[in-house]
Formats: C-alpha cells, structure tokens, sequence
C-alpha cells in the first residue's frame, strides 16, 4: 500500500472521531477522565488497615456532580496518582493548583490566598512574632471546617427562597452561552450565600472543654451562644440569625482572616465592638452599646454572676409557684375521684 | 349553706379547661424540674449522679470506634451516603466475626474485593461445592422470599450513565444447592438454630471450644474464593440475564476492564492524553 492511500485510509478513518471531538459539547468531558470511577463508583470499596482503621474509597458521582468541586478533575486534587492500581493516595494539598481556570484572572485556580488570610488570623499556627504557637495541632486545617458542599442554590430574585431563580437565570443568558456554565456559577455564588450550620463547625472545636481549657479560653463559645435569643433561632434554623461570622469577622473581608479580639482591627476589638449589632441587616438603629451586652455568659457564677443569680431566681418563682399549685390541684383531683376518702377520720 | 353538699354538676367546658390547664402546668413543671436536675442551663443537681453512672458504663473501644467512623467521613471528604443495613439476626452467619470489609491479605486488591460483599454474600464467591449437587445462583433478600427487582447493580441509567438507583438495598446474589426440583440455600443466617445457639453459649466456651464450634461454620466454605475470570468472563458461572442484568452492564461485568488490570499489569499507567 502506498503512503498516499494508507493517509487516505487513516483519513477516512479518523475524520469521523476527529469531528466528533470537536462538536462535542464541553460537559460531555467530566472531571474522571482518568476512568477513576471504574472502581470508586462502587459503594462498599473500602477496607481497614493495619491499625484497624476504616478506609472508605467510594464516591459517588451523582453526589460529587452536584458539589462545587464538581469541574475538579480527580487528579486536580490526588496529585500523586499516577497508575493503577495505586498505593495508599497521599494527604489532598488544598493549596494545590487544580485544573480550574479562574475565569477573572485566567490563571491557574488554587486556594493559597485562604492560608495567606488563615496565617495572619487568630487560627494561624504562627504568632505574631514569628514563633510557632502552642498545642499546633489543635489548629483548623481546611477540613476542619470544610467538607465538599453541596450545590444548595438560593432565589434572590424579588424575594428570597431557596431553589433557582429563572428569572435571574434568563438575565445570564443574554451574555452567556453555555447552560453548564450559567448553571455552574449561579449554584456557585447562590451556595455560599447560605450560612448553613455556621455554629456546628465552630462547635467542634470550641465547644471541647479540653481545648477551650489548653488555649486559656474563656467560655465553650458556640454553647454560650447557643444559649442566646440568637443561637436559639439558629438551632431553628433561622438562616437570618447572626452567627459566629457576622460578629467575628469584619464586614467585606474573608471569613478566614479572623482576628483576635485583642487586635485593634478585629471587629471585635473594644473600639470595634459597638459597630457589629448596629449594621444596616441587623440593629441599624440601636445604640453601640448594645454590644457590650454578655453574648458568650456560661451559667457559671465565676463568670457571669448576674446572669447565673438571675436564672436562679426565675427557676425558683416559676417552680415555687407551680408546686405548690401542683398539690393543690393534685389534693383537688383525689378529693373529686374519693368524695369520702378520710386520713385518720377526718375528712 | 354550711352541711349542704357541694356543687359537683360543673358544666363540662369547666372540666375541659381545668384539663388543659393541668396539662400546661405539668408540662411546666416537668420543665423546671428538669431545669433544676439535668439541663446544663440550670445547677445540674444530678449530673454528678448521672456522670458516675455513665463513667461505669464507659467503653474507651466503643469511644474510639465511634470517633473515628466520624473522622473517616470526614478525612474522606466525597460525602457519604448512608445506605440501610439489616438487623444483626438477618445477617448472614458470616458477620458474627466477620465485617462488610473481611478481605485485608492482598493489599492491592483487598478494597477491590471488599467491594463484591454490596452485591452477593460471601458464599457466591467461597462456597465449597457439594459432590453429586449443583449449584444455582439467584438473587436472595432476607425480606422477600421471591425479590422481583430492580436490583442494585444490573443495568445503568440512560440519561447519566452510572448504575441505576434502586429501592431494593438487600438483595444480593447467593448460592443455592440444587436438590431435584427444589433449590436449599447455601447460605446460613443468624437466626438459624446453630447460629442462635452459638451467640447463647459463646461466651462460655473456651477459646479452643470457640475455634471447634466457628469451624461448622465453615463447613460449606472454602478460604480462598474463585478467581476474578470464573464471573467477569463470558464462561462466567453467574448467568447475568436470567439474574436481570441488562445486555451492556452485562458486557461490562464479563470483559470488567478492572480485572485486566489486576491480572495483566503490574502497573497500568493513566494516559496523559487528556490533560
């Protein structure tokens, strides 16, 4: 066969497939181009190690199409992967640059810029002189307070609930073309408006007594909150309700950069303090005082004596009143059920 | 006037109110009882009580155990679905030692392997035959003595491609022993006589007793289960349509490109080709 005919043949070959890449629409590509779900599709891919520990490996891939890692390749994440079978898959780097392009700057995607904000922040492992704090380990790492969320998408259009808004969808797509990427980014940005169970993440760390006690804390903080007006709606699931972000971190800038309370840009801070509940969404029109009330008052008579004498009190008006209450209607129902009951011949 | 008997024909909404009004007023009382006994917002007279029961009854196993199902969920990070599980006396006889996860030996493919358990009990893959008996496989679930299906596993879902979802989480693929025109199950449940027994007695036998009695669970078991090709191939002893597997999950399972990689490569190297 000659070299003409045998390009022809491979031409007429390949010109089908070659035709059919080009005019495939991009979401026909998913992010397990590396088949990793050949095997991780199967629940039950698990096993326990050597240590007796539980290894979980299944992912499902409805579930993972519907979280806001959905465009992350595998291996954006699994660097070390590279044949299979594959040994034990190292720790995830959240820092890594995936495969994502960031649509604003067209570079390379990573999440750098959080542990920048985690570093200068009060969870940063290192003081501000320099020096590496006490009991490290206690520090958040990313998935501390983060797990791979779920697409939750809000309507904000003329009035809040919770789903898709068409009508603000039909406003994308008068510039944007592609669905996959008007459906991607309005899950996107309406998802991490919710404040979905803010308090619980920060629960499992400062509500440890034991870590509250190493780090010299003052109060189980989100079970202080909890007993607020403000943590019990939250416990409702009020989604209007400050959390912890609302006062710990200052308007407009990340919530990974929260400082301390002893720092003078923290919000906070003394000279900050009485801005965070007359915020226009909050009390606009309250005094900054109001701020300085005790949030965070544990029923300790230590540390909150006012708070612990005037629980007291309401226990014992409200049971003092009722118990007795309680006998009298008690002696009513036995005296109606036994008209002549006597004790010791008297009726 | 005083002697005269007392009023006791009340109208009957006075008996209506005064039994909600008790029912408010000993709803409040539980309330501050409590408040008073229990409740971390009040002075917890009882709570030291209750944290030496609770200190007796504390098991550092069962501590850890629990924390770390939780930190394996989370270090997993690709959010868990839980499915149902059968109750302890519905499992097969196997899961009185053994888990959903028994295979540890081989550490290239144990998770692999650990995987078959979603879909038949360990018998399908480690079941000594009888001599003179044949065996069948269909589908068993502890619920249902004749499971129709859908079943987990047998065909996918035309609009995204990955298996279908179904609501029958118990069926699994199971051996059975071909007696004439009747089939016996080759598979021994815990609410069988010996099994029931054994979880009576057991902790009153000697270890080497122990051994003697868990070994007539093995009586219908081999330790090492067939290899990959005597299913994933077109000779495959499972017989995928009359057990409802659709024609293309069925190519799937017979030429299971997974198999081909444990077999055949030592490593396989993804291809770069699309990155």
């Amino acid at each position: 066969m000659s070299l003409k005919i045998a390009l022809k043949n491979y031409f007429i070959l390949f010109l089908p497939a070659i035709t059919i890449m080009l005019f495939m629409p991009a979401t026909s590509f998913s992010a397990d181009i590396g088949n990793c779900l050949l095997c991780h599709k199967y629940p039950g891919i698990s096993r326990v190690d050597e240590e007796g520990k539980l290894k979980l490996f299944y992912v499902n891939e409805d579930i993972f199409n519907n979280s806001v890692h959905a465009k992350v390749k595998c291996d954006g994440c699994h660097t070390d992967i590279k044949e299979i079978p594959h040994k034990h898959a190292i720790k995830v780097d959240c820092l890594v640059e995936c495969h994502i392009i960031e649509p604003a700057s067209k570079k390379k995607f990573s999440h750098k810029d959080v542990q920048t904000f985690i570093n200068k922040s009060v969870h940063g492992v290192i003081d501000n002189k320099g020096k590496e704090k006490k009991f490290k380990e206690d520090f958040p790492t990313c998935k501390s307070c983060h797990d791979n969320p779920l697409y939750r998408p809000i309507s904000f259009f003329k009035r809040v609930r919770p789903g898709i808004s068409e009508q603000s969808l039909g406003r994308c797509r008068v510039c944007h073309k592609s669905e996959d990427f008007i459906y991607r980014s309005y899950n996107h940005v309406t998802t991490r408006l919710h404040p979905l169970n803010i308090a619980g993440v920060c629960a499992k760390c400062h509500n440890d007594l034991a870590l509250v006690t190493r780090h010299g804390l003052s109060t189980k903080a989100v079970y202080s909150y909890g007993e607020t007006f403000h943590g019990k709606a939250a416990s409702f699931l009020d989604e209007r309700i400050p959390n912890c972000l609302d006062c710990h971190v200052s308007k407009g800038e990340s919530v990974h950069q929260m400082l301390t309370h002893k720092d003078p840009n923290a919000s906070t801070s003394e000279q900050n303090k009485g801005k965070i509940c007359t915020t226009i969404d909050c009390h606009p029109s309250a005094s900054p005082k109001l701020a300085k009330y005790g949030v965070h008052s544990e029923f300790n008579l230590t540390q909150s004596p006012a708070q612990y004498f005037f629980t007291v009190f309401f226990i014992v008006l409200t049971g003092g009143t009722l118990l007795p209450l309680m006998v009298i209607i008690f002696l009513d129902i036995v005296r109606r059920f036994f008209p002549n009951a006597s004790i010791g011949g008297r009726k | 006037m005083p002697g005269e008997p007392k009023r006791l024909e009340h109208p009957k909404s006075v008996y209506l109110i005064g039994f909600i009004f008790k029912i408010i007023t000993l709803t409040v009382m539980i309330a501050v009882i409590y408040q008073i006994t229990f409740s971390p917002h009040g002075p917890a007279v009882l709570v030291p009580i209750q944290k030496k029961i609770a200190e007796g009854q504390k098991s550092a196993i069962l501590d850890e155990v629990k924390k770390h199902e939780e930190y394996e969920k989370h270090r997993h990070f690709h959010n868990i679905v839980e499915y149902p599980q059968l109750p302890e006396n519905m499992r097969p006889v196997c899961y009185i030692c053994h888990s959903n996860y028994p295979h540890s030996k081989n550490k290239k493919v144990r998770a692999l392997l650990n995987m078959h358990t979603q879909f038949f009990v360990c018998e399908t893959c480690h079941i000594e035959p009888k001599k003179g008996m044949d065996v069948i496989y269909k589908w068993y679930n502890p619920y249902d003595p004749n499971p129709k299906g859908p079943f987990f596993g047998t065909s996918y879902d035309p609009e995204t491609g990955n298996l279908i979802e179904v609501s029958d989480y118990f069926s699994k693929i199971a051996p059975y022993f071909v007696k004439g025109d009747k089939y016996e199950s080759a598979i021994q449940i815990q609410d069988s006589a010996l099994a029931q027994d054994y979880a009576k007695v057991k902790d009153q036998l000697t270890p080497e007793q122990r051994d003697n009695v868990k070994k007539k669970f093995h009586i219908n078991i081999k330790p090492k289960g067939h290899e990959c090709k005597v299913c994933h191939s077109k000779k495959s002893i499972l017989e995928f349509k009359k057990l409802g597997f659709t024609p293309n999950r069925t190519v799937d399972i017979q030429q299971l490109n997974i198999t081909g990689l444990v077999t055949k490569y030592e490593k396989f190297y993804i291809p770069n080709l699309f990155k």
